[in-house]
């Protein structure tokens, strides 16, 4: 009995000196690896998931409760992991799990089996940095005591400072994109103390060529494109938003702005053109112009990369896979899905071949016909709220437009059709007759729109309510050989017995001549701005249309949120099938990241707000981890992609809390700020060179003992050659532009687009580059930039010989090669070293070494002695590298001197140390 | 510099590389697939290299895949309906419509026989019709699958999900995944190889062989017939072959002096893909010239030098796989016969003139190949990314001026020769009409899990970790099609 008793006691002793096993770095695992993939979100066999605590702590079909906790040994669970019998053991057709693994989950249930929230979903709090008694010199900031903590775990040792002319060139590079002035070189050179280094970061920062740099990752973000996608693949006018990010990049906007703006500018009250065109972010999403699309499969479809692309961005979330059911791995529900793109599909656009709704700013021109409108409603006899509202509407349709009803709103073709995906057509014989349901027509007196010629000039008569009903308007065929906006009164005695919601009977009733067919891209109904006579209104509605129809006009597609008629609710897909709809869902964030929050999203906005609310765990930590990642080529967290329970976990995860946290609170959401502490650090300050236990102990520098090395992205390749020729042409913003590429790159179906290149386009940065989607600019894409077709987070850098040849011989390098022989070459050959100097000098910001002058001054005599060899060929090369301009006169054997410096130039710009920073 | 490549394989075989992001896959297969990540020049194995190439059931060690793109009527090739002959021109009963779904057909539109005469060719009786004579001599070598089936009614979204497996953009494409399976036989050239003829490229683009989420040495090179084959793999004009090799020499001594300084691993990679280069400013240039083809070469397959043409696609696809390219892929547009105009119609001046582009030199290939002894570990596979309507195309209800179908999900055919498959085969059929396969369907999951399966890849377990989840080229479907297995 008391032998009992003792064996009693001991056991409870053990029971409660046993420690609980941390939920996400001990079990979590095993559950992802040996349980989720037959019991999680993907499937639930056996009625059974642990992606969440109810669904484990059922009974399955096998009627036993799973997990009782507390109760191990009265758990389904331990039994089956315990189970002999090869029909019961888990996992089935498995390895059995090992015994620690077993006893892991038996203390978590006896423990009580709580689930913990992934490391992400956790709150984020200040963390102070860890006291590192001495440290390093030059490693004085709190980012470098983090750090330093974990390398001291080793042992490595962190590195000397860098040399001056590599760390201003690393730093010039990852701020710019661009080489450095060589007088920074030199002041640091001349006093490298935190001060000099200061003042060239604010150089840096201020420069407007920090925006260029910045906005290039971002693009690929936001699968910006020139062109739509899809088979055809045209054009998109929508180079508008890319200035809008190297102006949010130069003026600093506060990250949290800058997210609110770009997914819900539209919807901050009176929002400026700015927050307008910010929206353009949403709007790189593919269109499918192919005949015969179905508008609303690629309209979804486009709205579920709004889902996918924001839930990546901003929050370093992987969703796309809750599309078809819960999240395999991470703790969102297929519902949620669901409840996000309920807040993403209520926008106007539709998937529709112009690309509608655009945001419209006029020419200088046309802003005095815009002044002169308003000056007319100013002057008319209104109360001044009357007046207000007049200019406000007036304003807004001359820049945002109405709601448009597209062909594809239109129903009961009668010798009409909805032709190629694109148009409404009335076709050339008799009796053409079309229906427009459900038009919202209270308050509206004019018809917009916009059609294609009829020569004859046919008329189209629309009828309300039935094809017998009242005439309402008739709009007259317009004979010019051209796309016409125009505007049509609308009958007002018709109208004041019209329903809010009425039927319209669209008709044409002459026939045309064979073949005549009339063609509408889009109709819209206004509102009357002020009162007065239908003549009066006529004219406002014809001095609006005469500014559509300006040349003068510029467009970007934006988001506009949809109201009234042309609002949608939203139902779940069943196994992502939009064919299916079963429950209608609202918009709202998943349970596992809502917090106590008065209102949670409604809409865009308020998902914006939520996700840039500084109680968001991950919006600020995905932030900041992609800064690092920009600056020292690999994220805190690697996968910057995926902060859920599938990503790598963060290798400093204290470090990644205190500078997403510095950065809400201290830096005020300030991009300009965390990239100045970043670079500020002793540990992207120090050299970048790896000893034997470097690579042995740490072979991807994730503990930063040494500085980070990192190949320039495919813009910088490019930029920097022409930078250090004297090339680049260093003018911002504007349409994007065609630099020369070889011929045939261009071969896209049905569509006439040409790539033609204008003289003023050659030496652009490489961001201002065309970008078509389907044919994207070769050497940006050997040097590994993404098509752009969904957002990529991360350009996963390669090595590979078709890099070789586009630097050894795609023209542009050839051209810089050329250009800097001209500037450099010697004259004689005793200056051929101090010419080699320079050119390291204007490369590199240094002398040539000892051993670099031993390999390149043999190459340039052994190249010298074959092209004095032959001229022909000489003057043949000199011109294959003179792309841009006239090759001058030259005698043989200056041209030979020339083509042998050519020859050295162009190797050392393959120079493994030009292609890294 | 022997000496750092023996380093670099080291640091290769420690899994010491910067490539990580293939992540620590539990199955083992991230350290053998890190061989394959220099698909170009290393000689390198893939990832299942190790387990199923020696196999005694490996059959096929290259594909050529010719996609007739804009996708080939099946109804005047090979699926012969005499029944829809006799219905020719009657009203289609709407039951055969109702929930279908289609790109142009609007109401009721009226069936429209076979627009070819038919006969059967070879031991095996195989039909097929009086368009592709040259064809019909080389039967006995295919095997048809009658009752293809696929998702997609659009071309973009329907080559992507034949090619990648989904519908949408971004996955990698069947090459990809072979170059990322197998790795490549040769060291001087590109893994997967990829030609363009018809003027244009398929409606997907290069997305097509696009090495998606696998890294970008995976991805397809497309050689171009005109102008450099690959692009920039010509030295400008006027420098001599030698001065490009001392160039490339100076570089990579430089470069070696610098990893000796910062010892960093990725500068020897680079020094490997120079020298890659230069190699391949060789090798790829020649292997791309058919001027030295012998002339009876050439008129076999009808190929001519210095043209962008489909026969000389074949002819440089066989020279390609001769010399241990693993994938080939040609795309050869202008299928698209909706009848709208006279050369988009199945009239002799369209799918006529097809025809006659590719009827020989397809014959040509099978019979070159075979007569090389290539022919029994080179897969062919031939199709397009869906098929044809028994139905006129009435675009927007009205009958189309030239007689043309519209695009179909339901029934087409594609077929496979060499590598391991069993020749002179007709798999599966389809209804008397040939609106729906009856019996033995394929859907292209299953033909990309027989490719894989006679490369000797199982395709469940290609996969590669993406967004929290393994991927693999079929999704989560495809079915092994035994019958077909020689």
């Amino acid at each position: 009995m008391r032998t009992l008793l003792f064996f009693s006691l001991l056991l409870i002793w053990a029971c409660q000196s046993e420690p609980e096993p941390d939920f996400n770095t001990e079990v979590r695992p095993i559950l992802n690896e040996h349980c989720l993939s037959c019991h999680g979100g993907v499937k639930k066999s056996g009625d059974i998931s642990f992606l969440f605590r109810e669904e484990a702590l059922v009974s399955g079909r096998s009627g036993k409760p799973c997990i009782v906790p507390g109760k191990p040994g009265q758990s389904e669970l331990i039994a089956r992991l315990e189970s002999e019998d090869p029909n019961q053991r888990m996992p089935l057709d498995g390895e059995p799990l090992a015994k620690e693994e077993i006893e892991i989950l038996r203390r978590w249930i006896r423990a009580g089996a709580k689930w913990e929230k992934p490391w992400s979903y956790q709150a984020l709090q200040l963390v102070a940095p860890p006291e590192v008694g001495q440290l390093a010199a030059d490693w004085t900031s709190p980012i470098d005591a983090f750090l330093l903590a974990e390398i001291s775990k080793t042992d490595l040792q962190p590195k000397p400072p860098q040399a001056p002319e590599r760390l201003i060139r690393r730093l010039s590079l990852d701020l710019t994109g661009l080489p450095p002035k060589p007088a920074w070189v030199a002041a640091y050179r001349k006093d490298p103390s935190l001060g000099t280094y200061q003042a060239i970061i604010d150089s840096l920062l201020d420069s407007p060529h920090f925006g260029e740099r910045w906005a290039a990752p971002w693009l690929d973000l936001a699968r910006y494109a020139d062109t739509k996608g899809f088979e055809r693949d045209g054009h998109r006018e929508i180079w508008a938003y890319r200035d809008w990010l190297i102006e949010a990049f130069n003026r600093d906007m506060p990250y949290d702005t800058f997210c609110i703006q770009q997914m819900a500018g539209d919807l901050l009250p009176q929002p400026s053109k700015e927050s307008l065109m910010a929206t353009a972010f949403h709007r790189n999403t593919m269109s499918n112009d192919e005949g015969g699309t179905l508008n609303e499969e690629f309209r979804l479809q486009a709205v579920m990369d709004r889902v996918n692309t924001s839930w990546s961005v901003f929050l370093g979330t992987t969703i796309s896979c809750v599309q078809c059911h819960s999240h395999p791995y991470d703790p969102i529900r297929h519902e949620e899905y669901y409840q996000s793109l309920a807040v993403f599909n209520n926008d106007l656009d539709e998937d529709t071949h112009h690309d509608a709704p655009l945001l419209s700013w006029y020419s200088p021109e046309d802003s005095l016909d815009i002044r002169a409108l308003q000056a007319y409603i100013e002057a008319l006899p209104l109360q001044p709220e009357e007046q207000q509202a007049a200019l406000t509407y007036t304003d807004e349709v001359l820049t945002v437009g109405a709601p448009l009803y597209h062909p594809h709103h239109f129903t009961d073709f009668e010798n009409a059709a909805h032709w190629d995906g694109k148009w409404l057509l009335f076709r050339s014989g008799e009796g053409a007759w079309v229906r427009l349901p459900q038009v919202e027509l209270s308050g509206k007196k004019l018809l917009l729109l916009n059609n294609g010629p009829s020569i004859s000039g046919r008329e189209v008569r629309i009828h309300l309510g039935a094809k017998d009903g009242p005439l309402l308007a008739t709009i007259a065929g317009v004979a010019e050989l051209s796309w016409k906006h125009q505007v049509v009164l609308l009958d007002s005695a018709v109208l004041a017995d019209a329903p809010p919601l009425a039927d319209l009977y669209w008709h044409s009733p002459s026939a045309a001549p064979e073949g005549e067919d009339m063609a509408f891209t889009w109709v819209a109904f206004l509102e009357k701005p002020f009162p007065g006579d239908p003549a009066d209104w006529l004219a406002w509605g014809q001095s609006i249309v005469d500014r559509f129809n300006s040349e003068g006009r510029e467009t970007l597609p934006i988001l506009q949120a949809a109201q009234g008629r042309f609002a949608r609710t939203t139902q779940v897909f069943d196994r992502g099938s939009w064919l299916v709809l079963t429950d209608t869902v609202t918009a709202a964030v998943p349970a596992s990241l809502s917090w106590d929050a008065p209102d949670l999203p409604a809409g865009r906005l308020d998902f914006a707000q939520w996700m840039t609310n500084p109680q968001n765990p991950l919006t600020a930590r995905v932030a900041v981890n992609r800064f690092w990642e920009q600056l020292f080529g690999r994220g805190l967290v690697e996968t910057s992609e995926d902060f859920g329970s599938q990503g790598t976990p963060p290798s400093h995860p204290e470090l990644l809390d205190y500078l997403a946290y510095t950065f809400m609170t201290e830096d005020k959401w300030s991009m300009k700020q965390l990239l100045r502490r970043l670079v500020s650090t002793g540990a992207y300050r120090q050299a970048a060179r790896a000893n034997s236990l470097d690579l042995a102990v740490d072979p991807y520098n994730r503990l930063l003992a040494r500085g980070p090395r990192n190949r320039l992205s495919a813009e910088q390749v490019r930029d920097q050659a022409l930078a250090v020729a004297g090339l680049l042409d260093s003018s911002l913003c504007g349409p994007s532009v065609m630099p020369p590429q070889p011929e045939g790159i261009w071969q896209v179906v049905y569509n006439g687009d040409r790539w033609e290149t204008e003289t003023a386009d050659l030496h652009r940065r490489a961001l201002y580059t065309y970008w078509r989607r389907t044919s994207p600019y070769p050497s940006m894409e050997t040097f590994d930039s993404p098509s752009r077709e969904v957002c990529v987070i991360r350009r996963i850098p390669t090595n590979t010989p078709l890099q070789a040849l586009v630097t050894l011989n795609d023209p542009v390098y050839l051209e810089v090669a050329l250009r800097l022989a001209e500037q450099l070459s010697p004259t004689e050959e005793a200056k051929l070293s101090a010419s080699l100097d320079r050119l390291f000098n204007r490369l590199l910001f240094r002398s040539a070494t000892e051993a670099e002058l031993q390999i390149l001054e043999p190459l340039y005599r052994t190249s010298l002695l074959q092209f004095l060899a032959e001229p022909a060929a000489t003057i043949a090369y000199l011109r294959a590298c003179s792309i841009s301009s006239e090759l001058p006169e030259l005698a043989p054997s200056k041209a030979a001197k020339l083509a042998a410096f050519t020859t050295v130039v162009n190797t050392v710009l393959n120079l493994d140390v030009l292609l890294t920073k | 510099m022997d000496k750092l490549f023996q380093e670099l394989e080291q640091l290769y075989h420690q899994g010491t590389t910067r490539r990580h992001f293939l992540r620590q896959c539990s199955t083992g297969l991230g350290a053998v697939a890190l061989a394959g990540l220099s698909a170009c020049g290393n000689n390198s194995k893939g990832v299942s290299s190790q387990l199923d190439q020696q196999s005694p059931l490996v059959r096929a060690k290259h594909v050529i895949f010719l996609h007739m793109a804009g996708a080939p009527s099946q109804l005047e090739l090979f699926d012969y309906k005499p029944e829809l002959a006799k219905l020719d021109g009657e009203l289609c009963p709407p039951s055969i419509l109702q929930g279908k779904q289609f790109a142009f057909i609007q109401g009721q539109p009226r069936m429209l026989g076979p627009q070819a005469v038919f006969n059967q060719h070879g031991q095996s009786g195989a039909w097929v019709s009086d368009l592709l004579p040259h064809l019909s001599t080389q039967v006995d070598e295919i095997s048809f699958l009658k009752a293809c089936h696929t998702d997609q009614f659009n071309h973009a979204p329907a080559q992507l999900l034949l090619h990648t497996g989904s519908a949408q953009l971004g996955r990698p494409g069947l090459g990809s995944w072979v170059s990322y399976g197998l790795g490549t036989e040769n060291d001087n050239l590109p893994a997967y190889v990829v030609l363009v003829s018809g003027g244009a490229k398929p409606s997907a683009g290069k997305s097509l062989w696009g090495s998606g989420f696998l890294p970008t040495i995976h991805q397809g090179v497309q050689c171009r017939s005109k102008g450099d084959p690959v692009l920039y793999v010509n030295d400008p004009e006027g420098m001599p072959r030698d001065l490009r090799g001392r160039t490339i020499e100076a570089i990579n001594r430089i470069n070696e002096t610098h990893y000796q300084e910062v010892r960093d691993p990725e500068i020897l990679t680079r020094i490997q893909q120079y020298e890659m280069a230069f190699r391949m400013q060789v090798s790829v240039p020649e292997v791309m010239d058919i001027k030295d083809e012998p002339s009876n070469i050439l008129t076999l397959y009808g190929a001519e030098p210095g043209r962008a043409s489909f026969a000389n696609n074949c002819l440089l696809a066989r020279k390609l796989v001769e010399q241990g390219v693993r994938f080939v892929q040609l795309f050869d547009w202008g299928w698209d016969m909706h009848g709208n105009v006279a050369a988009n119609s199945l009239s002799n001046a369209g799918m006529g003139a097809k025809c006659r582009d590719i009827d020989r030199p397809i014959a040509a290939l099978i019979a070159d190949l075979k007569q090389r002894g290539l022919l029994e570990d080179t897969l062919l596979v031939w199709g397009g990314e869906f098929g044809r309507t028994p139905m006129q195309e009435n675009r927007e209800g009205l009958t189309n001026p030239f007689q043309g179908r519209d695009h179909h999900t339901d029934a087409f055919t594609m077929w496979m020769a060499g590598g391991g498959v069993k020749p002179g085969l007709s798999f599966g059929s389809t209804d008397e009409v040939g609106f729906a396969g009856v019996e033995d369907r394929v859907h292209v999951h299953d033909l990309q899990a027989t490719i894989l399966h006679l490369l000797g890849v199982n395709h469940e377990q290609l996969t590669f970790p993406f967004q929290g989840r393994d991927f693999r080229l079929t999704d989560v479907a495809g079915k092994v099609i035994e019958p077909l297995l020689a």
